[in-house]
């Protein structure tokens, strides 16, 4: 035992050390926590508001001078009453209010009132919730208390700092199962926040108890953003192997020797019970081993639950935020828009970002048909659609579709351009009720915007007065051709000045396939040097045979 | 007849001036602002709003905001009760903010049944429409029932519309789901919103603030005329007095223009526009 902690008993002085500890662990791992807040609201800031809780909560013990554990709890649950920021914060504060008040004003305690204090606390915390949720701090702390009785009750175990051992694995283990509970921290790829800054402050008190640092450790995640996946890194060069339950049913079983032999085969261990029955968790490579173990012991098992961590690990990785950010879901009781775009950058933008149901891949060289949007409305759940044609060769059969469409309420917004197309998504209704007065909004949006685009000549021609050569750059404004020159950056500066009336403020370039990122980055920012007034905004649009599509509004 | 001593009490979003709180004995719960390493118990006035807007696209982290502590609360709450006999809670809906257990959880040792807590479903002047019905109910005589129902009609006759001029910082705050609000593009866009029902509605999304004043304006006088109007914005005073000028013949009483209270505008970022009004005949 180091760090002159009484094992058996915690007194007030050797209790505000702890705390000192867990707020100084916590406070490394700040940006992780924030890192992994999605729940309830995403904001980023369980971390920073746990610290808060509990940094004023710790400036209230280290005020008072008692070396009683129960003056020092109720000094402590006051702090952080007064002091919690934020639904973590508050929750922490719930829990300390609770174990101050069930350690009353002794002087001490020892494990079987540590055990009480700590199931009072979690009581106190899920009444204080309206509508508890399960896979956040709650949880955490029901497990670690489970496993805390478990141990107390069933195995006498009456050292504390064991306890504590057990505690922290056990707040461990319930954590990296928070996202099997709330399903918003599966699909975000995280551990519940507030559930990991629990265990950051018990992993600091156990850290001060066997003399490990809690002060600038090597180890700390000390606010890396995205740092996240600290949490699930393997504890092993070897990758995260199995996760390994059983129940051990037997008589004169030695819970301890139990432990050990487990232990040795793998990590993350909990083994907890009593002579006739017995429950294990461990985290092993080779999940044959720690079966056959117990049942070398004379045990008979049931309740075996075997988990691969490794592929639970790579879902999570693969469904990062940010991958995962744009996911919206389409119901049969919304509108589904159908948009024809070719480009993968415009695909992209008219699917994943401004929420159209189907995208067909189509334009100016590939016409689709009635069939194609025929087809894409019986594959998709939705029974109302707006059809978005996108160019003005593809209204007709737009047109023509809705009128085949059958049972289906289908309007048809004619969009000529993409950038029509762009400005009516923006109106595009959401439910079924919407489907009358965002169509008319949709068809108002598409004169809002002004369309040019620049592409190139295939043949020699005279439009309008004007001599194009085959090869050249062609700059087209509402669809006529409008300039014609040899230099891409001369030629679209002319169709942008032309494009852009009085009152236009806003060009936004579309960049097709032809062209780099860094050419359009270099185009828009000398753009941008002559045109002051007016904001300059590149997108990656991918499209084939029109360098640049441009919008003015 | 007894009448009951009502007091509203409601957060630190509200943006009713300080005479007016005095008059109508409402009371604000200050609420955290975070800013850097700097936690400020924000009450309302203890702010340089200016020079906050200016500030705030240049820090890195973003400022965040927390509802205070329950024992805050229940400091504040067990205070105004010494001279009231009931008091009516209206505050953020628990969606977006902790406002609303810090009231719950800071009334527990009032006596039972002496404090009315409710979620406005909105936030700042929106807000301020139901607190202003109820103060002022209950400071004409009325009973909590009278009370009640002037706060669900303030509540169903209030419109109201903020449009932003970028969406950078509610994405950062993260407070809104950018993708179910239809706000998960690249393309730049001015969003028209409104906290409704505990919910973030899209009215518009427009890709000029231009447009965005524009609409702004249509949607304003469509919904009209009002009894009372306010128009919000975070350091954009020059459009706020156009959309108050356009919406002049709409109201009685000239309307109040408000530099928006941190505690929603750090969500939004500088340059909002917006405007709320309580709709004309919202008694009957």
């Amino acid at each position: 035992m180091k760090a002159g902690l009484n094992t058996q008993v915690c007194d007030g002085r050797q209790l505000r050390r702890l705390i000192a500890a867990g707020l100084a662990w916590l406070e490394q791992h700040q940006g992780l926590v924030d890192s992994l807040n999605v729940f309830p609201v995403p904001d980023g800031d369980t971390g920073k508001n746990m610290v808060l809780t509990m940094r004023s909560a710790n400036e209230e013990i280290r005020a008072a001078a008692s070396r009683e554990a129960g003056a020092v709890g109720s000094t402590l649950a006051h702090g952080a009453l007064m002091g919690a920021r934020g639904n973590s914060g508050v929750i922490l504060s719930q829990l300390l209010a609770g174990f101050a008040e069930s350690i009353g004003d002794h002087s001490h305690f020892d494990a079987a009132r540590l055990n009480a204090a700590w199931q009072a606390a979690v009581k106190k915390a899920y009444q204080a919730v309206t509508d508890p949720v399960e896979g956040t701090i709650l949880t955490v702390a029901r497990d670690t208390g489970a496993a805390l009785t478990e141990s107390v009750e069933a195995q006498g175990e009456q050292d504390l700092a064991v306890l504590l051992e057990t505690m922290v694995a056990a707040s461990q283990i319930s954590l990296l199962h928070t996202p099997e509970l709330l399903p918003v921290l599966k699909r975000a790829g995280v551990v519940d926040s507030g559930g990991q800054g629990l265990v950051c402050i018990l992993e600091g008190m156990l850290r001060l108890v066997q003399g490990q640092p809690v002060l600038g450790a090597a180890e700390s995640a000390s606010g890396d953003a995205g740092g996240w996946q600290g949490t699930l890194d393997p504890e092993d060069e070897d990758g995260y192997g199995y996760d390994v339950q059983f129940l051990m049913h037997g008589a004169d079983m030695d819970v301890r020797a139990i432990h050990d032999g487990i232990d040795d085969l793998g990590w993350s261990t909990l083994v907890v019970g009593d002579a006739s029955l017995i429950k294990v968790h461990v985290h092993v490579h080779d999940p044959g081993e720690p079966i056959s173990f117990a049942i070398a012991q004379g045990a008979w098992l049931n309740d075996v639950v075997v988990e691969n961590m490794q592929e639970q690990y790579e879902q999570y990785v693969d469904q990062r935020p940010g991958q995962a950010a744009a996911e919206e879901v389409t119901e049969a009781g919304e509108v589904g828009v159908i948009a024809v775009a070719a480009g993968a950058g415009l695909i992209h933008l008219f699917r994943e970002e401004l929420g159209a149901a189907h995208v067909i891949e189509g334009g100016q060289t590939m016409n689709p048909g009635v069939e194609e949007f025929l087809a894409a409305m019986e594959s998709l759940p939705q029974k109302a659609f707006v059809l978005l044609p996108n160019n003005g060769n593809i209204v007709l059969a737009a047109r023509q579709a809705a009128q085949l469409a059958g049972d289906y309420d289908v309007r048809v917004v004619p969009s000529k351009t993409i950038p029509q197309g762009i400005e009516a998504m923006l109106h595009r209704p959401m439910r079924v009720e919407d489907l009358e007065s965002a169509t008319m909004a949709m068809e108002a949006a598409l004169d809002e915007v002004i369309s040019a685009s620049l592409t190139i000549a295939t043949r020699d021609a005279e439009i309008d007065g004007l001599q194009i050569r085959a090869g050249q750059y062609l700059g087209l404004l509402d669809g006529r051709p409008c300039v014609a020159g040899d230099s891409l950056d001369d030629t679209l500066k002319r169709v942008v000045h032309l494009a852009l009336s009085d009152e236009g403020e806003l060009v936004t370039l579309y960049f097709g396939e032809q062209v780099e990122l860094h050419q359009a980055e270099a185009l828009a920012a000398t753009l941008a040097r002559e045109l002051e007034e007016v904001e300059i905004e590149l997108v990656r649009g991918d499209q084939p045979l029109y360098p640049f599509l441009i919008s003015v509004e | 007849m007894d009448s009951q001593r009502i007091r509203v009490v409601t957060d630190v979003s509200s943006e009713i001036p300080k005479e007016k709180l005095d008059e109508l004995h409402i009371t604000l719960l200050p609420g955290y602002i975070n800013r850097g390493d700097d936690s400020t118990l924000f009450d309302g006035f203890n702010l340089d709003r200016v020079r906050y807007y200016d500030e705030l696209p240049d820090q890195n982290p973003l400022p965040t905001t927390a509802a205070p502590a329950p024992g805050v609360a229940q400091e504040l709450l067990e205070k105004v009760f010494e001279e009231a006999d009931h008091l009516l809670v209206i505050t953020l809906p628990r969606g977006v903010s902790a406002y609303y257990e810090a009231f719950r959880l800071g009334s527990a040792d009032l006596p039972e049944g002496s404090v009315t807590l409710l979620e406005s479903g909105t936030i700042s002047s929106a807000q301020d429409m139901q607190v202003l019905a109820a103060a002022e109910t209950a400071a004409a005589g009325g009973s909590l029932d009278d009370v009640l129902a002037a706060v669900k009609k303030a509540r169903a006759a209030t419109a109201s519309a903020t449009a932003l001029s970028t969406v950078e910082f509610l994405r950062r705050s993260g407070r809104v789901n950018m993708a179910q609000a239809g706000l998960a593009t690249l393309l730049q866009i001015k969003p028209i919103l409104a906290l409704t029902e505990g919910e973030v509605v899209t009215y518009a999304r427009v890709r000029t603030f231009r447009k965005a004043r524009l609409e702004l304006r249509r949607m304003m006088r469509e919904q009209g005329p009002y009894e009372r109007m306010v128009i919000g914005h975070s350091n954009n005073l020059d459009d706020a007095g156009w959309l108050a000028q356009e919406g002049a013949d709409l109201v009685a009483q000239p309307a109040e223009i408000v530099n928006t209270s941190p505690i929603m505008g750090t969500h939004l970022g500088p340059g909002t526009l917006g405007y709320t009004g309580l709709k004309a005949g919202w008694r009957d």
